[in-house]
């Protein structure tokens, strides 16, 4: 009896042993961010057109702004909806009118202030003393 | 006769002129210079003309030379001038921008300062108004102070009753209401992203509640046995939190929801083995509710802090307290994360230990962990604690 006993014991164990540890190091829990490999230079106004996403917020506006899409057009509209954190809870806020772009940067309306504008393929990247707005293309 | 008379007088006649010519010459001697030259050559005058002419002439190229000279230094001054006015203005731009930022930062604090001033104000007058009317009245004679407003009619809604104007009496309290500020709903700013923001921004040292973020959350255990070691994981989680980050001790609430049939071992065996052992089938979430922190050590420069949190932990149903290390700390995305872990022993949430036949078989002791991000939901309420 003892023996069977031992005989199954091997049976399950020697599948078994075949398994690896699969351990999750400490430092491999949290998920981390994709690395950001972009190579970036000044904005020409030629390579704006197009719908773009966000991918990443960063800065102070990061704490009210979830997500934003613009939408560039070549005759200069633009069309933009970003879901903002209200008193009620998240909001989308939607908006349209010209955009313009002169040594390096954008201004969103024509009484807005201007915010530093930078290309990579496919990405956008919008920089003001309030943060930074990562974009990806998403569409023509 | 006559012949030598006239001798005589020519004689005479040769004598006179000689003496004539001679006394001439001596009264024109000091008077009269004579100059012999030849003939074409210009005279002194001429001469000095001509010198003062070719000197007016040296002087006036002196002029226009000086003249260019000073055009070009003036030219070369005025663009010395220009750089350095562009040069200032860029810095004044960027000193600008600065002050801006941290002018939007300080009006941020100083309204936060106001609305807490207005809280605490309308709490004191109502507190003081209790306290005098109790003093004042019989208790069968305190007023009622509603605070809800219930019974009378608001501002904007009509109302049949007819308006009874308020009656002095002796024990009138005047209680002054609230600046409707205080309510009103922070003022927002247009981004240069034309958005328009919440004037609130994130603070670390404010109590918020927090969003558990699932996609970028993730849970999970590790588990020792007799051959390998393994890790479930999962990030199918939910909860929220409400904390201040620069001082949690006792205001720190939240929970967080796992569900228990989604931890991931990597082997589909082990999960359905797993899951038996969990009872997920009755006890479909495992719960970490958290009450307290301390040994708090806060970083407020580099948004970080540290602590021991307290609360209980559910497994099976069966629920016991825990501690857990852990770390929080802000991102640039102004997203909170929090990691840690602690050991728990199965059996003493009555999860079977798993054993193959008494020689395969897993530990009791499993250390269970935390990797969570979390998005702040603003300020938290009062009713949060």
């Amino acid at each position: 009896m003892r023996s069977v006993r031992v005989l199954l014991a091997l049976t399950i164990a020697l599948p078994l042993g075949c398994i690896p540890s699969n351990v999750v190091a400490d430092d491999q829990r949290a998920v981390m961010p994709e690395p950001d490999e972009l190579v970036w230079s000044p904005a020409e106004a030629a390579s704006l057109s197009g719908l773009y996403e966000s991918v990443r917020i960063e800065g102070e506006i990061a704490s009210g702004m979830w997500k934003v899409l613009y939408h560039f057009a070549d005759n200069g509209d633009f069309s933009g909806a970003a879901l903002i954190l209200d008193e009620g809870g998240p909001a989308f806020q939607t908006l349209r009118g010209r955009y313009s772009l002169a040594d390096g940067e954008i201004r969103l309306g024509e009484d807005a202030a201007p915010a530093k504008l930078d290309t990579a393929p496919d990405h956008l990247r919008l920089r003001t003393v309030d943060g930074t707005i990562l974009l990806r293309r998403a569409g023509d | 006769m006559p012949k030598t008379l006239l001798a005589w007088i020519g004689l005479l006649a040769l004598v006179a002129l000689g003496l004539g010519t001679a006394a001439g010459l001596a009264v024109l001697n000091d008077r009269v210079r004579i100059v012999v030259q030849a003939d074409g050559t210009p005279d002194a005058a001429a001469l000095a003309t001509a010198q003062l002419r070719d000197e007016v002439g040296q002087v006036q190229r002196d002029l226009r030379a000086l003249a260019d000279a000073l055009t070009a230094g003036v030219q070369h001054l005025a663009a010395a001038q220009d750089e350095a006015a562009a040069a200032h203005a860029v810095t004044l731009g960027a000193q600008i921008q600065k002050l801006h930022a941290a002018h939007e930062q300080v009006s941020a604090r100083v309204q936060g300062i106001v609305d807490g001033q207005r809280t605490l104000r309308a709490a004191f007058d109502d507190v003081a108004t209790r306290a005098l009317a109790a003093a004042l009245l019989p208790a069968s004679a305190q007023p009622h102070i509603d605070q809800s407003g219930a019974d009378h009619p608001r501002a904007d809604q009509p109302s049949d009753a007819v308006p009874t104007p308020p009656q002095p009496t002796a024990l009138a309290v005047p209680v002054e209401p609230p600046p409707p500020a205080a309510d009103a709903p922070p003022a927002r700013r247009r981004s240069a992203f034309a958005f328009s923001l919440p004037s609130q921004a994130f603070r670390f040292d404010a109590r918020q509640r927090f969003e558990l973020l699932p996609s970028l959350s993730r849970v999970g255990f590790d588990a020792k046995s007799t051959l390998h070691d393994f890790t479930g994981v999962t990030s199918k989680l939910s909860g929220t939190v409400t904390l201040n980050l620069a001082a949690p001790g006792a205001d720190c609430r939240g929970a967080i929801h796992v569900d228990a049939a989604a931890l991931d071992t990597g082997l589909a065996g082990r999960n359905d083995a797993m899951r038996e052992h969990l009872a997920t089938a009755q006890h479909s979430e495992i719960v970490f509710a958290f009450e307290s922190m301390t040994d708090v050590t806060v970083d407020a420069k580099e948004l970080r802090t540290l602590g021991t949190v307290h609360g209980k932990l559910t497994i099976r149903g069966q629920t016991h307290d825990l501690t857990m290390q852990v770390r929080l700390h802000v991102d640039a995305s102004r997203r909170v994360h929090a990691e840690g872990e602690a050991k728990v022993l199965l059996s003493a949430y009555g999860v079977p230990v798993p054993s193959q036949l008494g020689m395969i078989k897993m530990e009791d002791e499993v250390k269970i962990w935390i990797a969570l991000q979390a998005r702040s939901l603003g300020n938290a309420a009062e009713s949060d604690r």
